[in-house]
């Protein structure tokens, strides 16, 4: 099943959840279709993702990709991140995703290449 | 809306005025199963003596109930093909004759055109002047048949199908909503409303609430249902829906309801 204790662990609790006290970037992203929402703050110095902080409403996915991408992205360059696809956060769930739930784990990487725009 | 989910009618006559040039609504909600009458609503629009027209949405009664658009005071009525086991991509357009006869085409091709002359054309009678062009044939053959199917097998036998399974599952859920865990949606009973049941399950998202019980081989839908507006009135981001048609049994039915528990299970 796609709701392996990874993905429920990060679900229940996420990683990076809040906000932080100086972001140097940030973006809010909806997904219209089911009311999912995100608020994503970045703190970056020297082109390098430096700190991460989101607050979400969403479904178990949309939460667990939030908290999976804000770890993954620690320490990466804002080109690093601009080239990240889909596949890349289907790879970060643990390979398994079906196609109706692509955009709910597509939104936080929307979001964070928003804010790095 | 009222608090029953209901449209309130009485609002019918304040909303209506000259500048109004098509009153259109559905015959029955995809998101709450309740039932409109499109006689009473005609009648209430018809004594405002306006030239407006009337345009019904019967895409979710037609597959599940004996409709006469004749007898029910509408103008024009859609429907779908692929709500009623027939086809995608093809649906009925339906409106009185006059009203063919006074409306332009929108189309233009082959077909459609009575005849053609080096200044001026003339359209063909309706429908021709509405189908310009290849129609979509495998479509069209598709539906025909599903409609004949569905014919065969008795709308009021569908009907009937579809109110007993509806009863037996707001009473097999009963018990989930009394411990508080399930929220319904829509009419509490029956009466003037169709086959789907619109629900969530306590602080879990309708999309996860579908994901698992599709493990289950449990297919409900989930999310705005095309009906955003609807959807914010309530107060909702999104629920999931059962909804049942002439294949389903009871069966069916505790299958779905003895897998709520999981979804709590396996996500709260």
């Amino acid at each position: 099943m796609l709701y392996r204790d990874e993905i429920l662990d990060h679900y229940r609790h996420p990683q990076n959840y809040g906000h932080l006290k100086e972001p140097t970037h940030q973006a809010k992203q909806a997904n219209a279709s089911c009311g999912d929402e995100i608020a994503l703050e970045l703190k970056l110095s020297s082109g390098r993702v430096n700190q991460v902080g989101f607050t979400a409403q969403g479904c178990a996915i949309s939460l667990a990709a939030a908290s999976l991408i804000s770890e993954h992205i620690k320490g990466k360059t804002v080109e690093q991140i601009a080239r990240m696809r889909l596949d890349d956060v289907i790879n970060l769930m643990g390979g398994e995703l079906n196609p109706g739930r692509h955009k709910c784990a597509l939104l936080p990487l929307q979001a964070i290449k928003t804010a790095i725009k | 809306m009222e608090t029953t989910d209901r449209l309130m009618l009485g609002s019918v006559e304040q909303l209506l005025d000259e500048e109004v040039g098509l009153v259109a609504f559905s015959h029955a909600s995809n998101v709450l199963g309740t039932v409109n009458d499109p006689v009473k609503i005609s009648r209430l629009v018809q004594a405002k003596k306006l030239s407006c027209k009337i345009l019904l949405d019967a895409s979710q009664t037609i597959p599940h109930n004996s409709v006469d658009l004749g007898k029910l005071g509408v103008d024009a009525a859609v429907f779908s093909g692929h709500k009623m086991l027939g086809p995608t991509g093809i649906g009925v357009f339906w409106a009185k004759h006059k009203l063919l006869e006074e409306m332009n085409p929108f189309i233009y091709g082959g077909d459609m055109i009575a005849e053609v002359q080096q200044e001026k054309s003339s359209w063909n009678e309706p429908p021709y002047k509405f189908e310009a062009g290849t129609p979509h044939i495998a479509g069209i053959i598709g539906l025909g048949t599903a409609v004949e199917y569905l014919q065969n097998q008795g709308m009021e036998h569908i009907w009937q199908h579809e109110q007993e399974l509806t009863a037996y599952a707001l009473k097999k859920l009963e018990s989930f909503v009394d411990e508080g865990w399930l929220h319904l949606y829509g009419p509490a009973g029956t009466e003037e409303r169709l086959g789907v049941i619109s629900f969530n399950i306590d602080r879990v998202h309708a999309h996860d609430t579908a994901q698992v019980l599709d493990h289950y081989g449990i297919a409900v839908r989930s999310g705005q249902h095309c009906a955003a507006p609807l959807l914010s009135r309530l107060d909702l981001t999104a629920t999931a829906r059962a909804s049942f048609y002439l294949y389903n049994n009871k069966q069916d039915i505790d299958t779905w309801v003895s897998r709520l528990g999981e979804v709590k299970k396996v996500l709260l």
